[in-house]
């Protein structure tokens, strides 16, 4: 299953629906930093473009990293040196500089033993999400998972119709995909497709060499992807992990099952340390 | 200012300003000393500001500034301008073995031109801004933003064109 191209990564200039609206990346750190205001234009633009949907997220993962891991590192060095400054000189002598005062010291304690965990879903709370919480081994609809990780469902929409995909489902070529995806910490997603060839396409990301930043919350991966004429089964992963990854390793890792003689549409799991959900689909011809 | 009021203005400033520097030095580890060293900076010498949405320009181009300072002095080395040459020359997206050509050339422009005209060339090709954008940002007038950075493109192309 080749996709044809997802919708248009985000460019840069105004404010409404197409790639030359986009913002730039000032004009998105102020719509951020002004918490998001539902009376800008930012908030009519954001649901018709996918690439600044995306941009939007990497942006709140970036500030998911300051919180649990920069704030914690630096916090007590910003306190100490603020304080230093702060201090008069004494005359006649140099400036000693007190390196963390008790007030200081106790702030920086409290900030490095509170995370902060922003966005974190209750996801079997998440509409549309039936059935995956704590995800476990075989569903009855073909999901097939690692418990307690990831939840998934992969949608379709044919026309006027979208349906639910599910193990065997057949879908058409122009058929259009969409991934809900919901995940219990801050990390970095991909999804790929293997045929029955042995070949691999790659759904997310879109672009590059790496995988997609993605926190709790954040909805449906950006954009959908448009299925092109060629035929046959697949299988379908979606990979999730903590850390970052690049997609170099999950075709070392297709390659690898594959060699070992495992069928690419039966294989239910990639030999990788992910957090992962895989599904069947048939690719089949318009009547 | 007490550290209670310190710590939850490093909470509000703190994303914004590690974003950027994230952004210009491509680098988290690089981005987290930056983000501590702009935030200190920006307190110290403004301690009395109003932190809305009318220091956001000031902040931004403290954090700009700090990073490419740090890029020129050699300190941090990913510095993610591989999008800037191939926008100034044509459209499509650098492929790796470009990326790499094009870092050194890019690195060796930001020296050939003043600190000024260094901000509006990344404002304008890292970050995709309007010159009316960066004139806000940098307290200048759009003619001089204008000029600034046809010279910085002039120079661009004219050392694009020099490369085999």
């Amino acid at each position: 299953m080749t996709p044809s191209t997802p919708d248009e990564p985000a460019g840069a200039g105004g404010t409404s629906g197409s790639p030359r609206d986009c913002p730039s990346a000032y004009q998105l750190e102020a719509f951020l930093f002004e918490g998001q205001p539902a009376d800008h234009p930012l908030t009519d633009h954001l649901p018709e473009c996918p690439g600044c949907q995306r941009r939007l997220v990497e942006a709140k993962h970036q500030a998911l990293q300051f919180e649990e891991e920069a704030l914690p590192a630096t916090l007590a060095s910003v306190l100490a040196q603020l304080a230093a400054a702060s201090r008069p000189k004494i005359a006649g002598r140099g400036f000693r500089v007190w390196l963390f005062s008790p007030v200081g010291l106790t702030a920086a304690t409290v900030a490095a033993a509170i995370l902060l965990v922003v966005g974190l879903v209750v996801w079997s709370g998440i509409p549309g999400i039936r059935g995956f919480q704590g995800l476990a081994g075989d569903s009855d609809d073909g999901y097939r998972g690692i418990k307690g990780t990831i939840g998934v469902e992969v949608v379709c929409q044919r026309g006027e119709e979208i349906f639910r995909v599910e193990d065997g489902t057949v879908l058409l070529p122009g058929d259009r995909l969409r991934f809900n995806l919901s995940v219990p910490n801050p990390g970095y997603v991909a999804v790929v497709a293997i045929d029955a060839n042995n070949r691999v396409s790659t759904f997310f990301p879109d672009t590059g060499n790496q995988a997609l930043p993605w926190i709790p919350g954040a909805g449906p991966l950006p954009g959908s992807i448009a299925l092109d004429e060629s035929r046959g089964e697949e299988r379908l992963f979606v990979l999730f992990s903590k850390n970052p990854f690049e997609l170099a390793s999950v075709h070392s890792a297709v390659e690898q099952a594959l060699s070992t003689g495992h069928n690419p549409v039966t294989l239910v799991r990639l030999p990788l340390a992910l957090d992962q959900v895989s599904l069947r689909v048939i690719k089949g011809r318009i009547p | 200012m007490e550290s209670h009021d310190i710590e939850k203005l490093y909470r509000r400033l703190g994303p914004l300003i590690y974003r950027r520097c994230l952004r210009l030095l491509g680098n988290s580890e690089n981005a987290r000393d930056a983000t501590q060293e702009v935030f200190v900076r920006a307190l110290r010498h403004a301690p009395e500001l109003v932190w809305d949405r009318e220091c956001l320009p000031w902040l931004y181009r403290v954090a700009t500034n700090h990073c490419l300072n740090r890029i020129r002095n050699g300190r941090s080395l990913e510095f993610r301008e591989i999008e800037m040459i191939p926008q100034l020359v044509e459209e499509r997206p650098p492929a790796v073995d470009e990326r790499l050509a094009a870092r050194g050339k890019v690195l060796a422009l930001l020296s050939m031109v003043d600190e000024e005209t260094g901000q509006i060339a990344v404002f304008a090709h890292v970050d995709g801004m309007t010159q009316d954008e960066i004139a806000e940002v940098m307290g200048l007038s759009r003619k001089t933003v204008g000029k600034k950075l046809a010279r910085f493109n002039s120079l661009a192309r004219s050392e694009q064109e020099q490369t085999p």
